[in-house]
This record gives structure tokens, sequence and C-alpha cells, in this order.
């Protein structure tokens, strides 16, 4: 199974919340670091699809005033996740060093 | 730090709700929330407005919509689990009530189960021919109420000649009974017919031994029956041996059929090549169109009879070629589809047994009645115990079961209880099925390993099932949790009206049946009673056999030598269903418009005393007078017909088969067929020579005369054993059908009310249990038993009062088209309708009164203790 390019940007803002990634967290996130900003359908819709994909598991917490009394969901990396997350990652590097000229340093 | 006032726009929001499924909603609106507050703090109302407005419609698609599925599969799986498990608990907790509910179903289903067979096997008739949709015999219609079965034995074959459409014809011809011999084995058969060549090509009776084309090639062969096989000829093969027929003639077996089905409506044991008699039967040498004595089939080209327009046109057709023929008769002729001739047909002179479609319609509305007081019952008890479920119907609710969930529970629970019942009526049907074959006189099987059938069962049960658990479950299910957890309320109440009605409809079941009952048994025993016009008493006859028909003036001398059989007459035909019949008969002044088939009956001058037949009008006939062979004597209804001054009606002139004579005298009327039919016209001839000879038996002295004729029987006819029968057992048996309807339908009266007692019983048994603290406060307040009993009675007898206003009228309306069809009948006395209502009275308090005694006679300290 393949991640999307947008998956996998979903999935690394979950896992850098940590605790906290809800989805409007993940939202501001993505916002802050790349400077995209996706609509929330299509993020909740990507959330879904990882969670069917078992890279994220899910769980509903408490409710707030903010929010209009409505639950927040929580999502967690699973270790499924994250070997997904270092396979994608892996590829990349292994692609990128056939490119000549190309800066790889990490620094 | 948001408050109420501000809130997303609400039309955008309400969509949202709309297509968001509810696990999806809560998360989604929350974000979409959250987003809103913030932006419209930093960017305002009209920003935040439109990012919230753009996010609900950026949200809608396929994720919004689902509904996660592993989950709720399982529930549903346990829910049913849990279902059948509190079905089951409340079944063997309340053990009376279940006893009382299955016991109900299982006997309505039983019933109805019995019914449904009758009625299949009734539909079935015939069609168990491969080409039973082509076949059609032909009947005729000749006015003034005489419609026949028979067909003239020229005519099928000149029909086949000119309407193309024909593809074959078959014609069968009844010789009536005839003496089998093989070697020591002698028996008189009555199921012999003749029947053309192509017999089993046109008719698909399934053929043992034996070639189906060549089988009636030749004048003496003879199919026999494999039953017939055996009696003659034991485990020998059959095919090749001789049957001697009549003491005359060695027919030689060509073919073993397979006995009869029950469901066709030809039944025979032999089958003898119409070419056997073809040389010595006038009506098969001259190709006759006009004598009536053949029963005759046709064949149509498959695909020829598409609808009733066809069917139509080939009747007129058939009607166009008969009138061309013969210009002296208005007959109608009619096609009459194979299918139909066992329910449909009320021809004379038929050798169909007769079925009656009426009846089947009557019985398989008793099917639906007697499931649907079944159905009843169960409505009745399921509802008035709701009080007992309503702390379940309400804890379901409070942990979230919606209403629907709730009738799924309830109709679960019916189907089940009705699936129990199903397997207890199945025993039932299988116990008593061949005591309901011997009532019925029928053959009715019944295999379980039939797939259709068993799927049929299963389909009856359930619907059953639904049928009697949809009001229970529509009205436990819309409990209120509040009121039922609160306590106090009493649900059991709810639904009364309803209920009342329910036994209303049940009791108005019950009386129609008992009115039914009533009525045909008080017609049958009517038509039993009935003055005949003769006396049918201690009437004994011997139809005439091999030498007898030389040596009737022997027979004469020897029956006058003895004191037991002096009282005797030679006739030709016994005054109990008549079936032949003339038009060709005139008098002076005959309206030559007017046509009347007239039967005539040749006796001998004892017939009058013998039958005490009285001549009311000139005299009997006398050997005396040589002439009276060529006069006639008439019945008052001819008299009447011929429009004779009555005062100078003997000897005017009357002719008939064209030989003119006189009226010697007029007799009384009596009947000679059954009496569904009016008396009809008819002639009496005088000849000393006669087809059975009828002797009245002294009282008690029926064994000597048996003992006498068997001495003369022995001496002038060694052949042919002595057959005798008595007149009152014959006409007896033509009512044999509307006598076995009559006890079925006495039966099913019985068990339909039987039914409904149950279902009072427990009713009763709710009432009285219900009441039982008012019982105790009003015992210790000082009531005494019968003011109690009437009490708690008295809802009960209103019911039975509403009942009966309601099912009198119709009865007597059915039972009154139902009498129509015999033309002597019974008046419905208002007596039935008294003792019906006080039967159902009398029945409804047996059955109430015990609970309610038992509740009465409680000590109110057992009552009133705990609270």
């Amino acid at each position: 199974m393949k991640l999307g390019a947008f998956e996998e940007l979903v999935l690394l803002a979950v896992g850098s919340l940590g605790e906290e990634a809800y989805g409007v967290a993940v939202k501001e996130t993505l916002q802050q670091k790349m400077g995209k900003n996706p609509s929330i359908g299509a993020l909740h819709s990507a959330l879904y699809r990882l969670e069917d994909k078992g890279c994220v598991t899910s769980e509903e917490g408490g409710a707030t005033t903010e929010r209009g009394g409505r639950r927040k969901k929580f999502y967690k990396l699973t270790a499924y996740g994250i070997t997904m997350l270092e396979e994608a990652n892996q590829l990349r590097m292994e692609f990128a060093r056939q490119v000549p000229g190309l800066n790889l340093s990490t620094e | 730090m948001s408050n109420r006032k501000i809130h997303p726009p609400r039309l955008a929001d309400r969509f949202l709700k709309w297509f968001c499924s509810d696990e999806v909603l809560e998360t989604l609106q929350g974000d979409l929330y959250e987003l809103y507050y913030k932006g419209r703090e930093r960017h305002g109302k009209l920003w935040a407005d439109y990012y919230f407005i753009t996010g609900v419609i950026g949200a809608c698609r396929p994720f919004a919509f689902r509904k996660i599925k592993h989950r709720s599969n399982s529930n549903i799986f346990i829910m049913y689990n849990n279902y059948l498990k509190i079905a089951w608990r409340n079944l063997v907790r309340h053990k009376a009530y279940s006893v009382l509910n299955i016991a109900g179903l299982a006997v309505g289903m039983a019933c109805s189960i019995l019914i449904l067979l009758w009625v299949q096997l009734e539909l079935s008739y015939d069609k168990f021919n491969a080409n039973s949709s082509d076949i059609y015999r032909i009947v005729v219609d000749a006015g003034n109420g005489f419609k026949a079965a028979t067909n003239p034995a020229g005519m099928p074959e000149g029909l086949a000649a000119e309407i193309p459409e024909v593809k074959s014809f078959v014609r069968l011809f009844y010789s009536g009974e005839s003496l089998m011999e093989v070697g020591d084995t002698k028996f008189e058969e009555k199921r012999l017919y003749l029947a053309d060549s192509n017999f089993l090509e046109v008719f698909t009776y399934p053929l043992i031994e034996g070639d189906r084309k060549t089988a009636l090639a030749e004048p003496n062969n003879i199919l026999v029956t494999q039953s017939m096989a055996k009696k003659y000829f034991g485990n020998e093969p059959p095919l090749g041996k001789i049957l001697r027929v009549c003491n005359s003639e060695n027919l030689v077996v060509s073919g073993v059929l397979a006995d009869v089905a029950s469901n066709s409506h030809l039944q025979f044991d032999f089958i003898v090549p119409m070419s056997n008699i073809a040389r010595t039967n006038n009506d098969l040498k001259s190709k006759t169109w006009d004598n009536f004595e053949f029963y005759s089939y046709l064949q149509f080209q498959r695909g020829a009879i598409k609808n009733e327009a066809d069917h139509l046109r080939l009747e007129k057709e058939v009607n166009r070629i008969y009138a061309e023929r013969i210009t002296s008769m208005v007959l109608d002729f009619h096609l009459q589809p194979l299918a139909d001739i066992h329910l449909k047909s009320d021809y004379q002179i038929d050798i169909a047994e007769r079925g009656n479609i009426q009846y089947v319609n009557s019985m398989f509305v008793i099917a639906i009645f007697i499931l649907v007081v079944a159905c009843i019952n169960f409505m009745n008890l399921a509802t008035a115990r709701s009080a007992r479920r309503a702390k379940e119907v309400g804890i379901r609710k409070v942990v979230g079961a919606k209403k629907a969930q709730l009738v799924w529970q309830f109709l679960t629970e019916a189907v089940l209880i009705s699936l129990i019942s199903l397997v207890f009526a199945v025993g039932l049907v299988y116990a008593f099925l061949p005591v309901f074959n011997n009532l019925a006189d029928k053959q009715l099987s019944f295999y379980f390993l039939d797939g259709k059938f068993l799927g049929s069962l299963v389909a009856l049960a359930f619907l059953t099932g639904l049928l009697s658990g949809s009001y229970p479950s529509l009205f436990l299910s819309s409990f209120k949790p509040i009121r039922v957890l609160y306590g106090r309320d009493r649900q059991g109440k709810g639904g009364h009206v309803f209920r009342n009605s329910l036994v209303v409809v049940q009791l108005v079941i019950s009386v129609l049946l008992i009115v039914g009952a009533g009525v045909t048994r008080s017609q049958l025993s009517f038509l039993r009673m009935k003055n005949l016009g003769f006396d049918q008493s201690n009437l004994l006859y011997m139809p005439f056999k091999g030498e007898i028909w030389k040596k009737q003036e022997v027979l004469r001398d020897e029956l006058s030598q003895a004191q037991a059989t002096s009282d005797y007459t030679f006739i030709s035909h016994l005054p109990a269903n008549l079936t032949t019949g003339t038009v060709e008969i005139g008098w002076e002044g005959k309206d030559p418009d007017v046509q009347y088939v007239v039967p005539n009956i040749r006796v001998d001058e004892n017939f009058f005393e013998v039958f005490k037949v009285e001549v009311i009008k000139g005299r009997a006939f006398s050997r005396d007078f040589p002439t009276d062979k060529s006069n006639y004597i008439i019945n008052e209804r001819m008299a009447e017909i011929t429009g004779y001054d009555p005062e100078n009606i003997v000897g005017k002139p009357l002719s008939y088969f064209d030989n003119p004579g006189v009226i010697l005298g007029v007799v009384k009327n009596f009947n000679f067929k059954p009496l569904q039919y009016a008396i009809e016209p008819m002639v009496l001839q005088y000849s000393e020579y006669g087809q059975l000879a009828v002797i009245r038996t002294p009282m008690e002295g029926t064994d000597a005369v048996i003992k006498r004729l068997q001495a003369i029987n022995e001496e002038l006819n060694p052949a042919f054993p002595l057959s005798y029968n008595f007149v009152g057992k014959d006409l007896e048996n033509q009512y044999k059908g509307e006598q076995q309807m009559g006890y079925i339908f006495n039966l099913f009266a019985v068990l339909a009310i039987m039914i409904s007692c149950l279902g009072l019983y427990g009713l009763s048994a709710f009432v009285a249990e219900q009441a039982t603290k008012q019982i105790g406060i009003r015992k210790v307040l000082g009531a005494n038993l019968p003011s109690l009993v009437s009490l708690l009675s008295k809802d009960f007898l209103k019911l039975v009062l509403v009942a009966l206003c309601i099912s009198i009228p119709t009865s007597w309306y059915v039972m009154d088209s139902w009498l129509e069809d015999f033309a002597y009948r019974v008046d419905i006395k208002w007596w039935i309708f008294v003792g019906a209502g006080v039967g159902v009275i009398t029945i409804t308090l047996l059955t109430v009164s015990y609970q309610v005694i038992k509740a009465a006679l409680m000590n109110p300290v057992t009552s009133l203790r705990s609270e």
C-alpha cells in the first residue's frame, strides 16, 4: 500500500503533534510548516483514509466550549504508520541520490 | 469565550447535519465550529461565514456519508440473539400462557393446513394430464334446465372433419356393471369404460406395461389397472392373460395402467377398445347425431384456443355444424375445459365424480377464518399481558433502542412462537390426516420432504407470526419510557377498544360457523326425510344379469310363489337419478317453439302398489287391457305442461318417441332425480319386461327375501353372483358430497370455537389477575360472590351481544344463498339463531367463569398483603 503525497504530509503532521493531533491542530500545523491551507473536508477525508489503512488510530476526547460542545477526535501514529513514513522517505532518498548535483545534507 | 448568540450560518450547518452520518458529524462539526470561532475573532463575521460555508461544501464527499459498518453488524447479530433469548425466557417463565398461545396457533395452523391440502387437491383435478389445456369435453344444454354431459356417437368425428383446429377426439362409453372372471375369481366390476383406441395418446394416464400406441388396437384387448391386475392375476405377469367378461367374451390383457390418480375426473379400472362394441352398437354403426349416449373429448391443436374469444368462436362453430345436420332439436353445445370438469360442472348424466367450486371457496374462507381466530388469540394475549413487558420496553428505550428495533423484537418473538406452533401443527396434521381422509373420502397425502411444500409451510408460519405479531409489536413499542418506568401507570388498559373488537371478530366467526353447521345439518336431514312421492323404505332391488334377461316370466312366477317376495315390480329405471329423456314428445296444441326433455320409466302393473305412487286421475296400468302398452300415464307436472283441462285429461292424445297413444291416468308428482332438481315432467309406459326387479320387503323380513333371491338366482342364473341393493341407500348416497361437507363443516366449526375459547380463557385469566386488588377491597367491604362474578363477566357478555348483533344477519344471508341451490329447501328457523346465541353465551361464560370464580374466592388477605 502506498501513501499519497497529501496523506504523507498529514501523517507527518499527526506524528509531529504527538498527543495533540486533532483536526484543527493538524490543519494549523500544515499551514505553518508548508504554507498550505487544506480544506477541512479534504483533511478529514485523508484522516479517515489513513485510519482505514491502519497508519493512525483515533480516540475521542472531551467536549470543549470553543467547539460548540463537540468532542475532539485525537489521532495517533501507529507503528505501521511509522514504517510507512520511513519507507516513503527511503524511497525518496534513494531516488534523489541518483540526481547529480543535489545537496542531500540534512543539516 | 464564545457565547450562544454567535453561531455559524445555520443553513450550512443544517446541510452538514443532513449529509453527514452520525459517526462523522461529531468531530467534523467540532472542527468547523472551532475554526469558525477562531476565524471570527481574527478576521470578522463575513470572513468566518465564508470559510464555514466553503468548508461545509468541501466536506461534502464520500467519507462523510459512510457508516462504520463492522460495529453495527455484530450489533444486529447480538441483538437478535438477545431477542430470541428474551423470547425464550418469557415462554418458559409463563408456561400457562405459552401453552395457550402455542396450542391455539398449532390447532389453527393444523386446520388450515388440512383444509389447504384439500383445496389444493380439488383444484388439481386433471391438471396432471400433459394435454390438459388442449382437451375440451362436448356438453349440451337442452333448455328448460336440462343440461347433459353426453354426446351422440357420430358428432365428434363430424366436428373433427370440419374444424381444422381439432387434432383428435376420444369417445367414452359406460356399459354399466360387468362380471369379470379369471378361473374361480369372479367379481362384478363397476369401473369399466369403452374408449376409442387413441385414448392413451390424448389422455396421458401412465401405462406401466404394454405399448401406448397398440394397447387398444384389437377389439378383444383390455387395459387393467395395477391393483386389478393384482386382484385377478396375483403376482403373475398380467400381459397376455385372458379375462372373461360378462360370461360371454374372452379379452386379452394388452396393457397395465397405474392406478388412476384420485385427482382424475375419470375413475376407471378397465378400458376396452370401442371397436369391441362397434359391430353391435347401433349408435356407432349409424354414426348417429341425435342419440346422446357417449362422452366425447376433443383435443385441439396446441395453442388453438388461446383466449375466451377463440373458445366462443369454436363453440359457435360446433353449434353451427350441429344445426346444419339436425333441425328437429334446438340445442346449445358448449366446450368444457378438461380442468373445469370436476369443479365447475352442473351437467346431468355425468361420469365425473363431482366437486363443487363453492365448497372449495367456502372451505378456503374457513381456513382463513380459523387462522385469523388463532392470530387474534395471540394478539389478545400479547397486548393484554403488555403490562408485564412494559418495564422491559422502558429500559430498552432508555438505553437507546429505537422504535423500529422494538417492533422487530416483538415480531421476532411472534415468528418464533409461530414456528414452534408449526412443529406441533405438522404433528397434528400427520396424526389426523387419516381421520380427515376418511371423513372427506379423499386420498390426501403429506410429504415432509417436498421442498415446495415445506417452503409453503414455513411461509405460512411466517405469515401467521407477522400477522399475529403486527399489532402487539406496534402497541408495545410505542410505550413512553417515562410513563412505564414511573410505575403506577397501567399500560394493560391501552388498546382496550382494539382488543375488544378482536374478541368480537372471533365471536362473530364462531357464530357464523355454528349457524352454518346448524343450517347444513337441518337441510341434510330435510333432504333425507323429504317425502319423495313414493315410499323409499324397505325397497330392495335386483338388476337383471346374464340368463335372467331371457327368463323374466319364470322369475315372475318364482317371486310370486313365496310370501316374502310377492310384493314385486319389474321396471326399467329406478326413480333415483333418472338420466334418460327425449324431446320427441307431442300433444294437442303443443307450442312448436317450446322444447322439454321428458324422461320415461317403463313399469309393469305392480309399480303403483309397490312404490306406493298415487294415481289421482284415471287408472293404473292393467294386464286386462292389451292396448295399455301403447298408452301413457303422466305425472302432474306433465299434465300441467300439456295444458289439457285437468278434469277431462283422461283419454287425451299424447305421443312419445313418435308413438301416438292416449293418456290413461295422472300420478301424483314424485321425485326421480336428486333434490337439487325440481320435479320435471315425466311419462310412464307399460311393459312386462324391465331391467330390474324391485321388491318391497316385509318388516323384519329382509333376510328371508335375500335368501329366497339367492336360491332363485342359483337356479336361473348360476354363472352370475346375486347382486342386490336398497333404494333408500342409493338415495342416501346421492347426498354423500353434501353430507361429507356437513361433517367437515361441523368439525371445523367446533375447532374454531375451541380456539376462540382458548383465547377467551387467557383473556379472562388476565382480567381476573388485574382485578385481584379490586376484588380484595370489594370483599373486605362486604361484596358477595355472585355480585363479583357478574361484575367480571359483564364485560365479556357485552362483547358476546355485540358479536351476535353482527353475526346473525350475516349468517342468515350467507346460508340463505347456499340454500338457493336446492329446489327443496328448509326455511332457516329462528331457533337456530337462538341456539347459536345461547350456545356462544354459555360457552363464553363457562370459559370465563373458572378464572373469575377463582379470583372472587381468593382470600383478600393474600391479594392485599403485598404492595
